[in-house]
């Protein structure tokens, strides 16, 4: 029996200082001061002063129990947490300061100045317990319980009981396996459990229906206080829960130079905390949260490695590869959640890329203004040309047939899934006497990708153009498989709309690391005092295939803007030991 | 095992103690269920029903600023939701219905959730205290259902707050005409417990108000008798006369003046009250650093204006095209700045062929305004005076300036346009038209006695339209008179790009004194700069009420659309 209590207190002071400082307009060539900086525009010279405080308290009482009976063997352990937050922040603001000199609020004017304070609080508190079960290191059985409480939720709502379990059979210490010579370790898994979650709250009290106390009004050009309930609150909401199926089998083979483990899982994460609009004629403009959604993610593991040794040669070889399907199942009945190029729809994945369908370009220029579907823009050849959705039902039997002769919101459709499918790694090893390799390559199977700003527009924002953009459609040269659809100094909005032609593939491997190094023998500098040396070259990102567009990074497919490209390094080295 | 026993009981402890200890509430911001308790919380509850009385603020399509862009007399350059209505190409999901729907049931809601709490605590509060509050909030819930009424149709009533989200979505419409029974009873009771209320201070609503509400909510309802006796009791009252001059009356040194007996209700902004408008910034000429020139007002409102011998520009012997400004309603010039008017320091002018212009010390200097310098200058050709003030020019998006929701002169002419419509032409109906044209700075002439019903409402219609321009009356009068269907069928044009009127034929105007354009000679003659701004397309069978929105109907589909959206 062991007992530990811990007491962790936590107060942490973050101070932000922002200076805002004004300057002269000098005329290069007289040195006159075209501007003062203590004239014009003077409220720019500012000064933010921001204190925050959290203070944290963390209690842990943990007791644990084993004991030992013949073949079995029991193990007990119970846990309490308790943790406490309170945040408090103070601001400060002055503007117009003719002595910049001095970054203190009393250099600058009172005129104007502002100030704020707030403070909020949360806490939470578990109860855990896990019991362990093991019969002759044979059947292995684990029960986990917690009991969680949030001050996140209001009295009556604020506790979820969440249960887990294990399982395990190590097959291979049965009598009629144990004597397969091939066969060292075989285990079979199987576990199902439940975890609370409620990180997507957003707020410290989203129960509370409070009253906001500045709602002011202006009667006869004087402030008054006004104050009203602005947002709606849901007092029954509570904890999210995600539940967990796992199974899985544990192989080893050849006295261990043969290794697998498999698994398969199931992920359900449901009453997910959402924010949905509630009736107008309620009174209030908020979509407060709500338990409504639900997520669902099946997968597999799978990992093998092998290693062994032929006299002065040895070597290790893993290789990973797994897959995850992910998969809306309920949105509480809301409409399709479109933010930019992603959509949360039910049943796509999370964030798949949503847009319409290019079906190539505009061939010439009266074609384009003959098309008769609406798009955006006066078109031109060498523009992208969309398909127009049926969402018009003629016939009235309830089923689309035909379109509306214009592209409107309706014809977006799901276009890809940007979560990762297949991901795979390789990791090899090998030395032979002093020499050593070492090679590790990553990659993803299938992935969808989405390009735009200046790297997909030329001239966007005024930027530039790359040398891609040369293979671009023309009226010289109206090649129909162009990669880039016509030029215009102005970004055409026809042509950057979020559409399947910016989708890319972002499947790709990549020789991430490859590391060559050679020891030297010990007796070579034995006596002068050197225990150890070795010299190696190693590079990173040094080779990747993939159809991403020149600039891209497929582990990042789709922020382009504003983030350095991904480089190769290499490393020469010598690692000397004393 | 002895230390397991302790354990046990320390867990049982912390298990009792549990809830307590992990219970948080906000430290800044009272509970709504204990809240409203004295005067203090009942009056800042009150006070705060007023928020949506200019509601919608989104972009610029508030209603100071302007309604009026959904109708003939006003255009916003950007300005998507009022140039779609007016195209007739907005479908129901645009949030701006919404908007509008969410800020009028808000104000509802809290004007319910004050009779309910001022209820539970009237025997504590003084007994005018009491008819004070409630005279507010009736006339508030009464407004904002008006608001409801003219824009929706049949809408949702309710007058008790709804506690649950499964009871919101089973709400069911009212038809309009039962509603507009129960702004009228809200507004009596608003009159009479305000009837001896000495709170005068702008702002705050009176009897005075609620009469006019009254009156103006029977008027857009084709309702003329209630409105003639609501606008009348205002007139008998003797309250409020018309200020003698039209050109300072949207200033704030006399919207804010004691002696100002003309505005009936008034709001107030200040930036401390997070109410601040962006007024400024989207009428100020572009030579204003950061001016939009964005909300501008239109060539057909220009032409409306009749000469000072009260006929209109294709009659008036005075009026001459090439100096089409001159002899006209002086409101004209007191609206708007006009091409030639020194503003901001420089003579105004929009021409493209005019780079330069001259400063008020008479330099030629660039000319900011010019199309030549930025093609985003007034796409009208003419600004915005009424209520401008430069006071903001160097703090656009803060202005403080007061605007009249509603006026004196309104009520006369509501109360000339009911007398009209009940064929009751009597010396009242008359006069209370001629008062406000005869407004010592105004001073049109008056109008001519024995004329035809039909006569008779041309000139209050013109007169509402000029007298009320972008007090966001025009739009709702349109719908009323179902005269949308007609005038917003027309292209809405800005001056010539020239300027140059003496190039084309001469407008016409309808059996109500709306401009008629012939464009087929008006467009390419002699060349394309006559400007068209909207080509406004008006659908008759669908635009006279707004679309339920969408996402009330996902909510509660029990709710039904209007006819064609």
């Amino acid at each position: 029996m062991r007992i530990d209590l811990s007491y962790a207190p936590k107060l942490n002071l973050s101070n932000y200082k922002d200076v805002n400082k004004t300057t002269d307009v000098i005329d290069y060539k007289t040195g006159q001061v075209l501007r003062s900086s203590v004239g014009m525009l003077v409220n720019y010279a500012n000064l933010n002063e921001v204190r925050d405080r959290t203070r944290e308290d963390d209690i842990n009482l943990l007791a644990n129990y084993s004991k030992e009976l013949g073949k079995s063997s029991i193990n007990v352990l119970g846990g309490f947490q308790y943790l406490t937050n309170y945040f408090n922040s103070i601001s400060a603001y002055r503007q117009v300061n003719n002595f910049q000199q001095f970054e203190e609020i009393n250099a600058y004017d009172p005129t104007g100045m502002t100030n704020g304070g707030y403070s909020n609080e949360w806490a939470l508190m578990s109860y855990f317990g896990r019991l362990n079960y093991a019969y002759a290191s044979k059947y292995l059985f684990e029960a986990n319980i917690r009991y969680d409480g949030s001050s996140r939720f209001a009295n009556g709502y604020k506790w979820g009981l969440f249960p887990s379990f294990s399982a395990a059979w190590r097959f291979s210490s049965e009598g009629f396996i144990s004597n397969l010579s091939w066969l060292n370790n075989g285990k079979l898994r199987a576990s199902w459990g439940e975890l609370g979650n409620q990180s997507g709250l957003g707020s410290n009290y989203p129960f509370a229906l409070n009253v906001a106390t500045n709602q002011y009004t202006v009667f006869g050009g004087v402030l008054n206080p006004g104050y009203a309930p602005v947002n709606f609150a849901l007092n029954n909401i509570t904890w999210e829960s995600t539940r967990m199926l796992d199974f899985g089998i544990d192989l080893g083979f050849l006295n261990g130079k043969v290794d697998l483990t498999f698994d398969w899982y199931k992920k359900d994460t449901r009453d997910i905390l959402l924010n949905i609009a509630i009736p107008g004629v309620m009174g209030y403009a908020n979509s407060p949260k709500q338990n409504a959604g639900s997520v669902e993610n099946i997968g597999w593991d799978l990992s093998i490695s092998h290693n062994n040794t032929f006299g002065d040669f040895n070597y290790r070889i893993t290789g990973i590869l797994s897959d995850v399907q992910n998969k809306i199942t309920n949105l509480g009945g809301l409409a399709p959640q479109v933010n930019g190029v992603h959509v949360k729809k039910v049943g796509d994945p999370i964030d798949a890329l949503y847009g319409y369908v290019a079906d190539g370009y505009f061939s010439s220029f009266a074609e384009a203004r003959a098309h008769t579907v609406a798009q955006w823009g006066k078109l031109q050849g060498g523009d992208i040309r969309y398909i127009d959705q049926l969402t018009v039902d003629t016939d009235g039997d309830g089923k689309p047939d035909a379109g509306d002769a214009k592209m409107t919101g309706d014809d977006r459709v799901v276009l890809g899934n940007p979560i990762p499918r297949y991901s795979f790694s390789l990791d090899l090893f090998g030395s032979y006497k002093g020499f050593d390799l070492a090679v590790f390559v990553q990659g993803v199977g299938k992935r969808d990708g989405y390009i735009s700003g200046w790297l997909a527009y030329p001239f966007s924002n005024a930027s530039t153009l790359l040398v891609q953009h040369l293979d671009r459609w023309n009226e010289a040269n109206p090649n129909p498989n162009a990669a880039y659809p016509r030029l215009s100094i102005n970004q055409h909005s026809n042509n950057t709309q979020a559409s399947s032609f910016w989708q890319v593939s972002a499947a790709y491997m990549r020789l991430k690391n490859l590391q060559v190094g050679y020891t030297f023998p010990k007796t070579w500098f034995e006596k002068k005092g050197i225990s150890g040396l070795r010299i190696y070259a190693n590079g990173n990102n040094l080779f990747t295939m993939s159809k991403m567009p020149i600039g891209m990074d497929p582990e990042s497919p789709e922020s382009v803007q504003n983030s350095y490209p991904l480089i190769a390094t290499y490393t020469f080295g010598v690692e000397v030991k004393f | 095992m002895k230390s397991l026993k302790y354990v046990t009981l320390m867990m049982l402890v912390l298990l009792t103690a549990c809830d307590d200890a992990i219970e948080r509430y906000p430290l800044d911001v009272p509970n709504s269920e204990t809240f409203y308790k004295n005067e203090i919380e009942i009056q800042g509850g009150v006070n705060a029903c007023y928020s949506f009385l200019v509601a919608g603020n989104n972009g610029y399509l508030t209603p100071e600023y302007s309604w009026d862009a959904l109708a003939d007399v006003v255009f916003i350059r950007g300005g998507g939701f009022a140039q779609n209505m007016l195209m007739s190409v907005t479908d129901y999901k645009d949030g701006y219905f919404r908007s509008l729907w969410l800020s009028m049931y808000q104000g509802i809601s809290r004007c319910n959730l004050m009779l309910e709490k001022i209820e539970t605590v009237k025997d504590k509060l003084q007994a005018e205290k009491v008819n004070q509050f409630q005279g507010e909030v009736y006339f508030l819930r009464g407004y904002y259902y008006l608001r409801l009424i003219n824009m929706f149709g049949d809408v949702v009533y309710l007058n008790k707050t709804v506690k649950s989200v499964s009871e919101g979505k089973q709400v069911t419409r009212t038809p309009k005409a039962d509603i507009l029974q129960k702004i009228y009873a809200d507004f009596d009771k608003s009159a009479e417990l305000l009837a001896n209320s000495t709170i005068k201070t702008s702002g705050r609503v009176t009897w005075g108000a609620a009469m006019s509400f009254k009156a103006r909510a029977a008027l857009q309802n084709n309702d003329w008798a209630t409105a003639a006796t609501a606008a009348k009791a205002v007139i008998d009252s003797k309250k409020y006369s018309l200020m003698p001059k039209y050109e300072t009356l949207f200033t704030e040194a006399i919207l804010n003046s004691a002696g100002n007996t003309e505005q009936i209700l008034t709001q107030g902004h200040l930036v401390t009250a997070n109410n601040a408008t962006t007024f400024a910034q989207f009428t100020s000429a572009r030579s204003v650093a950061g001016g939009y020139t964005t909300i501008v007002p239109t060539q057909n409102m220009m032409d409306s204006y009749l000469c000072t011998d009260g006929l209109d520009i294709s009659k008036s012997p005075i009026y001459d095209k090439t100096q089409p400004y001159k002899n006209r309603d002086p409101r004209m010039k007191y609206s708007f700045v006009l091409p030639g008017d020194m503003w901001n320091g420089f003579v105004y002018e929009t021409r493209k062929d005019k780079p330069t212009t001259l400063n008020s010390a008479g330099a030629s200097v660039k000319n900011l305004d010019s199309y030549n310098t930025t093609e985003f200058t007034s796409f009208t050709g003419y600004l915005v005076r009424k209520y401008y003030d430069f006071k903001y020019a160097t703090k656009l998006t803060q202005c403080e300036n007061p605007f009249m929701l509603c006026r004196y002169a309104e009520v006369l002419l509501t109360y000339a346009e009911a007398k009209i419509e009940l064929n009751q032409i009597d010396n009242d109906c008359i006069d209370a038209i001629n008062l406000v044209r005869g407004r010592s700075d105004v001073n049109m002439p008056a109008i001519a006695t024995g004329l035809s019903q039909m006569e008779m409402r041309r000139i209050v219609r013109s007169e509402r339209k000029v007298e009320l321009w972008n007090e966001n009356l025009r739009y709702q009068d349109l719908l009323r008179w179902k005269r949308a269907e007609v005038v917003l069928k027309r292209p809405i044009f800005g001056r010539p790009v020239l300027g140059d009127f003496s190039l084309y034929p001469a407008v016409t105007f309808d059996e109500y004194g709306d401009p008629v354009y012939d464009e087929t000679n008006y467009v390419p003659h002699p060349s394309t700069d006559y400007r068209i701004l909207i080509r406004t397309n008006f659908n008759k069978d669908k635009d006279y009420l707004w679309p339920i929105p969408e996402t009330e109907l996902n909510l509660n589909p029990g709710l039904g659309q209007n006819t064609g959206w």
